[in-house]
Formats: structure tokens, sequence, C-alpha cells
């Protein structure tokens, strides 16, 4: 009877519903509408107008007109797509672990038990919110192979002088080593995480006689497993969708290097009038993201420790 | 201004906003006071001389028409990036009328950007193909429409400094132009005889960079000889043999400097390309990082101005077997779609580019003019330009195509590559091909 | 209560030199922490340093070399000529309206809807709050993210609402599943009971909303304010394409514009982009417990 009850259709599992209950459904949804329309209109929308658009040729002037899947094949056969798409992954491969660390790094240093230690956190948190435009253009003087800081420095450990921003090996690690600067939200998330740990399981290791180290890798670290969770997803989604320092700084080059698929979506709408082709990139974008969203979400299960409070 | 002004009174925010739209809607509908304005844009990358050009141009009709007023506003752009403008046009707040580097034309053109002037040339009832240089019109010619107005044109030398090669021991009779241009062997050998280099082995003063300013693969695929375009079978020709000969002297010329020394010394004191334009004290051939530079006439009075007491003079581009060669480009006026007063554009635009407006651009910035009727003006030139006015009659242009700013790309691409060596001339210049020959079909009537 | 140190313990007491060990061991901990937590934020501070150090310059210093890491001359007229060039009051002004106004948007709207998935009982709640959780990489880059700018600016070109702060705003006022999880971790640990013996007498829901869970998510409500405000005030790809009049640009693009379009050289950029970080900077040591506890809301753990 159950079973006969789950088939009948949602309309008639409505009238089912007793009217508290659907006065609390139509109360929840008006709560929640504002959502549920920005859903629908800046999320649902334009991943369908992506493949739509996808198939159109489209300058952004006049009218669109229908070709197939020909944007597609002409993605696949297109080097600078390759290219850009590998740079993506490249960026993203790099960035998101090395930016899991440095979180971590942060994290600890956070929670030192020091008297000033409200002035370091400030200090190390200040760049994240510093827009990340600004941060660019002081990169580029930065990292001038010969009037840089970073060179400077390096210098003095007797490192010959990189040419950060113009050399295409150098290229995307100069980017890199920029985002790190704004760790100390993700860092913040570490932190409270580390906090959530009671001490009574630190200190039973201490009984047992474990160093700091080993409390570090096999206490702390797989209790902050849900955090690193978080920071890869959300480093992900960054890392595919990278565009500002690329645009400011190197403006795709040097030889392509830089070459990010975000920038090449925009260069091919606004720069070249290709908005089907942007479009059907932008589709190619949205199920690279989701797809690496959803496996890491799933092997989650494998190394992830939710604990109960 | 007056926006700042209607904003900065306190309303509540959801007001604001409103009156903000409005606001704008009425910025998007000029036409205020029985006056039209007209938006008159140009890009970042104009030398500063023909800017205050058209600053004088603009006040000049401004007086002499109360009723017009053109509003300069300069944005962000260079010769093939217009997305600025292209941007703004698709969202109906696009200016009036735009300053777009004549090669690009027939892209822009059709892709639908550019509005067709063939009736505004109607009603005034002039036919104004045969009084502009065959080579500036054709430029702005589309589909046998009429899609801009050219204004000036220029062209490319090898400038060398005296003082430098002098001290170098370098007999400066080498350079002499009535020898016809140098070899660009011979000019290799001396070029690195005046290399210098720091402890560490960086580079701090170079010869020659012949990739530096106006050393585009243009300059020397038409140096060595080379063709761009094939008219009879409508094909881009990349993989001309003068133009790979032009590449390969580029790739050879970084491989002997070491391809990473060159880019670093490069990025080191002229800033990465993209990052802005260098200002003009900067320019490393009047700080004497480079004893020759290969680009065009503006640079004199950049010397005038930053560096008047510089020894140098100039010389034909160097070619093999003594061809003189060179090329021109220039700018045009066109009107963009969805320009609010095309009319009034179109009065402006002819001012500009007519016999008046360019004397006083070729006065002020040292542009030569493209009409016929001022061909041959040397007096509007001090001295020092003959030599650049000699070379109009040996100067090549670049093709007007429909993918004439992707074309021109793609070549930077090309360049790019064989310059780090990490791409052969042949190879580089083939995928330029294949990526701008389909294109190029694509407009096949 | 003594604190409970090594030397306060009665093996302490009675083994002086155990003490002793302890401490050092201690001041080398503290020592070892110090320096550490120097390292990091030299490294985190060196970059604003060198933006302002580099600000202060002149222009021949600039190719001075080596670089040097302090100035030999104080060149204050740099933030002066900065600004004759970048029409800096008038890009604050339309940053900070742009800020505001998202502020506005983000607050009403994630708390409505935080409200809606948390204090609120009905059926499909739990169903409905998936999507949620899953679009919220699709909305890491607010409010224009490359993956949906190009349908989306072509719908609002349609609209005719481009080159103004329309299609930037408005998408904060529907929501942004990053905010309205955080305001519902919060939200979820107040005691039920509160609304329920609101509701018993008599409350309708509203009332309960403004009146009780309103003054008490305040907290939370200061950090998605916060974190709302100084991502507008970032934000570079949305005015980017959505701006197109030089009475409209913000900050950023501002800035950007200033360098392609003008000559300059780096001191003045620095300069100017020191002006531009300024604001956020003075937010950020107005507020800073708000952005630094903000993030363990969620846990409901007591700060320290």
């Amino acid at each position: 009877m159950l079973a006969a009850e789950a088939c009948r259709p949602t309309a008639f599992l409505m009238l089912t519903l007793s009217r508290r209950d659907l006065r609390s459904l139509i109360a929840g949804l008006l709560f929640v509408s504002p959502w549920l329309f920005g859903f629908a209109v800046f999320l649902v929308y334009p991943l369908l107008a992506n493949f739509q658009m996808g198939m159109t040729d489209y300058s952004g002037f006049g009218d669109a007109t229908w070709i197939g899947l020909k944007n597609y094949q002409e993605l696949l056969a297109d080097p600078l797509f390759w290219e850009s798409l590998y740079n993506t992954l490249f960026y993203t491969v790099f960035a998101v672990p090395l930016g899991v660390a440095v979180a971590i790094l942060i994290a600890i240093a956070m929670n030192q038990k020091v008297r000033e230690i409200p002035i370091y956190r400030a200090l190390i948190y200040l760049p994240s919110i510093a827009p990340t435009f600004a941060l660019s253009m002081m990169m580029i003087w930065l990292m001038n192979p010969r009037y840089g800081l970073v060179n400077y420095f390096l210098s003095f450990f007797g490192v010959p002088s990189i040419n950060w921003l113009g050399d295409p090996r150098w290229s995307k690690i100069a980017i890199i080593l920029l985002a790190q600067l704004g760790a100390g939200p993700i860092g913040l998330i570490f932190l409270a995480a580390m906090r959530a740990i009671p001490t009574t399981v630190y200190d039973a290791a201490s009984l047992d006689g474990a160093s700091s180290w080993k409390k570090f890798w096999h206490i702390t670290l797989p209790l902050i497993t849900p955090a690193i969770l978080y920071d890869i997803i959300i480093g992900i989604g960054l890392g595919l969708q990278i565009f500002v320092p690329a645009y400011i700084m190197t403006q795709g080059g040097p030889l392509n290097s830089t070459s990010f698929i975000a920038l090449y979506i925009y260069n091919s709408a606004f720069k070249y009038s290709r908005f089907g082709f942007a479009a059907a990139m932008s589709g190619i974008l949205f199920l690279i993201n989701a797809l690496l969203a959803i496996t890491i979400f799933r092997s989650s299960r494998l190394w992830v420790n939710y604990h109960v409070e | 201004m007056a926006l700042s002004a209607l904003l900065a009174f306190p309303h509540p925010p959801i007001m604001k906003r409103t009156l903000l739209l409005l606001v704008c809607c009425c910025l998007n509908n000029a036409a205020v006071f029985g006056q039209s304005q007209i938006k008159f844009w140009y890009g970042s990358s104009t030398d500063p001389r023909e800017e205050k050009g058209y600053q004088e141009l603009v006040n000049e009709f401004n007086q002499q028409n109360p009723k017009v007023q053109v509003r300069i506003e300069k944005v962000p752009g260079s010769e093939t990036d217009a997305a600025k403008m292209m941007t703004a046009v698709r969202s109906g707040a696009g200016p009036d009328v735009y300053l777009l580097d004549r090669f690009t034309v027939a892209q822009r053109a059709a892709s639908g950007l550019l509005k067709d002037l063939g009736p505004y040339l109607k009603k005034e009832g002039k036919d104004l193909s045969h009084e502009y240089l065959d080579f500036a019109w054709k430029e702005v010619v589309y589909a046998d429409k009429v899609f801009g107005l050219p204004i000036g044109t220029d062209t490319r030398a090898l400038f060398y400094n005296k003082k430098i090669l002098r001290e170098a021991g370098i007999d400066l009779a080498e350079f002499d132009p009535t020898k016809g241009p140098i070899s660009p062997e011979r000019l290799k050998e001396i070029a690195f005889k005046l290399n210098k280099a720091d402890a560490s082995g960086a580079y701090t003063q170079l010869g020659f960079v012949p990739w530096l300013e106006q050393g585009w693969g243009y300059s020397w695929g038409y140096a060595f000889g080379g063709k761009f375009y094939d008219p009879a079978q409508n094909k881009v020709t990349p993989t001309n043999p003068g133009v790979v000969a032009g590449y390969q002297f580029l790739y050879d010329w970084a491989k002997d400097l070491g391809p990473e020394k060159a880019r670093t010394f490069v990025d080191t004191y002229w800033q990465w390309p993209s990052v802005g334009t260098l200002p003009e004290e900067q320019d490393p051939f009047l700080t004497g990082k480079v004893a020759m530079v290969l680009t065009g006439q503006w640079e004199l009075p950049r010397i005038k101005k930053h560096a008047p007491d510089l020894d140098y003079s100039v010389t034909y581009i160097p070619a093999p077997n003594g061809l003189k060669s060179s090329w021109s480009g220039g700018w045009s006026l066109v009107i963009p779609q969805g320009a609010k007063n095309p009319d009034a554009a179109y009065q402006f635009i002819r001012f500009v580019t007519d016999a008046h407006g360019q004397e006083e651009l070729a006065k002020v910035s040292g542009m030569f003019p493209t009409l016929k009727s001022l061909a041959g003006r040397k007096d509007l030139f001090p001295p020092d330009y003959e030599f650049f006015l000699s070379l109009l009659p040996v100067a090549q242009s670049r093709p007007p195509l429909p993918v004439g700013a992707l074309y021109w790309d793609k070549l930077k691409e090309a360049q790019e590559a064989v310059i780090t060596n990490s791409k052969k001339p042949e190879e580089a210049l083939q995928s330029v091909l294949t990526e701008v020959q389909p294109q190029l079909d694509h407009f096949k009537k | 209560m003594l604190s409970k140190t090594p030397a306060n313990t009665e093996l302490g007491r009675q083994n002086p030199e155990l003490v002793f060990r302890a401490w050092g061991r201690e001041t080398f901990r503290s020592a070892a922490s110090r320096v550490f937590l120097l390292v990091m934020s030299l490294a985190y501070l060196s970059p604003m340093y060198w933006m302002f150090v580099t600000a202060l310059k002149s222009s021949a210093e600039l190719s001075s070399f080596p670089p040097t890491l302090w100035p030999r001359t104080f060149v204050w007229q740099n933030f002066a000529d900065a600004v004759r060039n970048f029409p800096f009051l008038q890009y604050l002004w339309n940053t900070s309206f742009y800020a505001v106004l998202t502020v506005v948007g983000a607050v009403v709207s994630n708390f409505l809807v935080a409200y809606g998935f948390s204090r609120v009982k009905w059926p499909g709640r739990e169903l409905l709050f998936y999507p949620v959780i899953a679009s919220i990489f699709m909305f890491i880059e607010f409010p224009v993210n490359p993956i949906t700018m190009i349908p989306v600016f072509t719908l609002f070109t349609k609209l005719n609402l481009v080159n103004s702060f329309v299609p930037l705003i408005l998408p904060s006022f529907f929501g942004n599943p990053f905010f309205i999880f955080l305001l519902r971790q919060f939200m979820l640990q107040i005691p039920d009971e509160l609304s329920e013996a609101a509701r018993l007498d008599g409350a309708n829901e509203w009332q309960i909303m403004t009146r009780i869970i309103l003054p008490l998510t305040r907290p939370a409500i200061a950090v998605v304010a916060l974190l709302a405000g100084v991502n507008a005030w970032k934000d570079f790809l949305g005015p980017l394409i959505y701006l197109h009049d030089d009475a409209l640009y913000t900050l950023s693009i501002g800035l950007e514009f200033f360098k392609t379009e003008h000559r300059i050289l780096f001191n003045l950029l620095m300069a100017a982009s020191c002006l531009v970080i300024l604001p956020v900077i003075v937010v950020f040591i107005l507020f800073q417990r708000f952005f630094i506890s903000g993030v363990a809301l969620g846990s409901g753990k007591p700060q320290s």
C-alpha cells in the first residue's frame, strides 16, 4: 500500500498532506523563494543556455545562426583550447594541494600560544582581504627579473634570477604562488577545525609518549579531513575559474602558458566576437568542474572522518 | 560629474538604484538641451602627439559647431584589441566615433560592428575614393562598402645610435642610406659587438633586438621579399619563402643571443608588453640600452623631447639583395553600429580626415597624410622626416582581410614562438596558416 | 587558584631540575613559535610592504639595482600625482555604492532563505537543501563566474541592462549558497524551544523571525555582510564586462584602465593601488574580530 502511495503523482501527494503541512510547505517555499529564483535564473538557465548557444554562431550582434556541433568540433581540433585546458588543470592540480598545505600551516601558526597572536593573525589574514587585481599589479613589479624583490631575496640563496612572468616555464608557478596570499580565510577554517578536537585526545596520546609530529599526523590530520575536503572542493572551483591574474599580469602569455579556459572564454566572446564558441567552452568547463567535484566528493568516503561531537 | 552630484544627495538605497538606472538611460539617450553630443573613443596605445592633434581638432570642431559637441574618451585598446569598444557597442553603450587601425576595418566590418558610410557619402554627393591614397582607401572598403575614412599613415626605418657605434669602432659609412640597406648578416656582426653583460651574465646593453618596437614579422617578412597574401587564390601566405626567411632571421638572432637572456633583457627594461604602455622616457633606444631600433617616424618627436642630445641617424631596414623595404600602417575613423548620433559623427569624421584636419595632424604629430592632395607636402614636416617620406613609395601595406586582426595576432604568436626558440619558423608559420585560412574561407563569396 | 605550571606540582616542588628542564622546553617552544610566526607574517606582509614602499620611491630609484628595501627619499607627491590622473573619488563612490547594495541584498536574501531552511519545518526541506550545497562550487566567483557569464550577459543585453550596476547587484538579492549554508549552520544552533514557545504564544513566522531569531543571528549576519561587501569591492570580472562608461567604473577596473591608458611607472601605479586597498584595510582593522571569528561560527564552539 505504501508503494502504491509512493507512485501517485506529486499533486495527489500534496493533497494527502495535512493542512498544516501544506501551510508550512508554502511558508517554507516562500522563504526560500529568492534562492529558487536565483537558482533557476543564474544557474539552471545559463547551464542549459551554454549548450544551446554552443551550437550557434553568434557574434553578439544581430542573430545567432544554428551550426550544430561545429563549435565543439572546432574546439577539439583547437590547439589553444587544449593548451588552455592543460594550463587550467596544471594550475588546479598544483594550487589545490599547495593551498591545503599552506592553509594548514597558517592554522598552526594562528594556533600558537603566544600573547601577541592577534597581531600575527591579522597580518597573515590581511592579504586575503586585498583585492586580487591589486595584488596582481604589485606582483608584476615584485617579480621583475631585475628590480623585483623576489629575485633579490632569492639571490641571497644563490638562486639565479628567474624571469617569473616572462618565462613560460615559470609563469604558472608565479600565479600559483600569488594565490597563496589569499589563504587566510581557509586557514581560519582549518584553525576552527583544529580547535574542535578535544584536548583529551592529545593528552591521551602524550601519555602514550607520542611526539608532536606523530600527534599531528595521526590525530590532527585525520580529524580535520572535513575541512580538507571543503578546501579541495572550493579550491577546484577557484582553480578552474582562474581569470584575474592572467588578465592583468600576462594576458595569457608568454607563449600562451597562462592562457586559462576562463580567459579564452572571455577573449573568444569579447575580443573575437564569438559568443557561440565561448558558450560551448563554458559548457565544457562546467562539465569538468562538476565531474571533479563529484569525484572528490565520492572519494571522500574513503578518507574523510566525520566525528560526532 | 553630474552623475556623482546627483548621487551625492542622500537617498534610500532602493531609490538610488532606480535613480542610477534612470540617469544611465538618460546618458544612453544624449541630446540634452537641443545639443547633440558625440563620443569619440581612441585606444590607450595612441601616440601622445596624435592625441594632442585630435584634441586640438575636437576643440576646433566644437567651436565651429555649437550644436554638436564632441567628447573624447580614452579607452583601453590597441591596434588589434578593440574589445572594449566591441563590448560597449554590443551593450548599446558604444561610442559614435572610434579610431580604428585601418587594416582591421575589414575584420570589424565583417563581424557587423561598423556602420556602412555609403548612404552618407551618397548624400554628400562626393566620391571620396579618388581623394585618398590607393592603399589607404582599399583598407577601409569591405565587400564594396565603405566603412571608414583614412586618417594618417607612417613608415618604418632603422634608427642607430652614432655615439655607441663610434665608440665600438664601427665605420658609420656602412650605414649611409645612399649605399642602400645594410645586409642582415653584417648588421648582426656589428650588433653583437655592442652587447654588454654584467657579472651575472645578464645583458645590460644590446646592439639590436630585431623584434623590439616595430620589428614585427611583417617588417622582416617584407624585408626578405616575402608576401603575406595571395589575392588570386584568396589565401594567406605565412609560409611564403620570404616570410619564412624573415622569421628565420629572428630565430637565429634569438638563438645566438640566448633566448632566455634576451627575453629577460626585454622584460627587465621594457616591462612585459601586456602591462600597459611603456612611458616614453623609458624607451630603450633613448636610454641607450639598445644601440639600434626598427621603428616608425613617431620616434623622432620622442627623441626631441626626451633625449635631444642623442647622436643618431636613420637608414633603411636591413635587407638582403639591397631591397629597400618598409611598410605603412595608419588609422581610420569609423562609426560603430548603434551610434546615437551618426549624422553628427559623420560630420566630425569628414572634418578630421579632410585636408585641413590631416594638415593639422601632420604638423602636430608627424603623421603622414593619406590625401592625394597633400602628398609631397614636405613643408608640413621638419627636415628629419624626409627620409621617412621618401620611403612612402616603396612601403607596402598589410592586406586588408576580414581576418586581418586575427592574422596579425597569430603572426605575433608565431613570432613569440620563434624568438623563444620554442618552434622553428616553418612550424610556427604553418600553424598560422592552419589557424587563419579556415576563418578566411568563412568569408568566401 | 594557581595555574598548573610544572613548578606548582608536587613533582615539581621536589625536583627542581625537572622544573628547569620543563621551563627550558617551554621557552624553546615559545621562541620557536615566535620565529615561525615571524617568518609567516613576514611572508604575508612583504607584498603589502613592497607595494607601499614602491609607491613612495622616486622614478629614478625604481631603476636602482639592487632594489632598495627602504626608499631613499619619500615621495609623497606620488599619491597626489596618482589621484590627479585617476578619478579616485568617483571610482570610490561607485565601488562603495556597489558594495553597500550588495551587502543589503546579501543580508536580506540569504537571511530569509537560511531561515526557511532552518527554522521552519516543511516537507522536503532537507531534500531541497542538497542542491544548495551541491551548487556552492558554481557560486565561488560571485556575481560573475566564467561558466555562466556568457548566457547571463546575453540575457542582460536583451533586457538592455548592460552598462549599469543592475547585473552586478541583482544576483545578490537572490541568494548565495555559501552564505545560506553559513547562516543556516548558525541558526540551527538556536534552540527550537525559542521558536516553539513564540508559536504557542500566537506569533506568526515573520514576527518570530524578526523579533527573536534576527537579533540572535547578528554575529553571523555581520560576517555575511563583511564577506559580501569585500567580495563586491574586489570584483573585477563583473565590472569588466558590464560597465562601459567611465563615470561608472569601479576601483577594480579603474585601476586596470589607469595602468593601460596612461604611460605610467610603477611607483604611481603602486600609489594608486595603495589608495584602492586602503578602505578595505580600514574596514578590516575595525571589524577584525568578525572576519576572524566568522569562520568558526558554524560549529558553535567558544572563541578565544
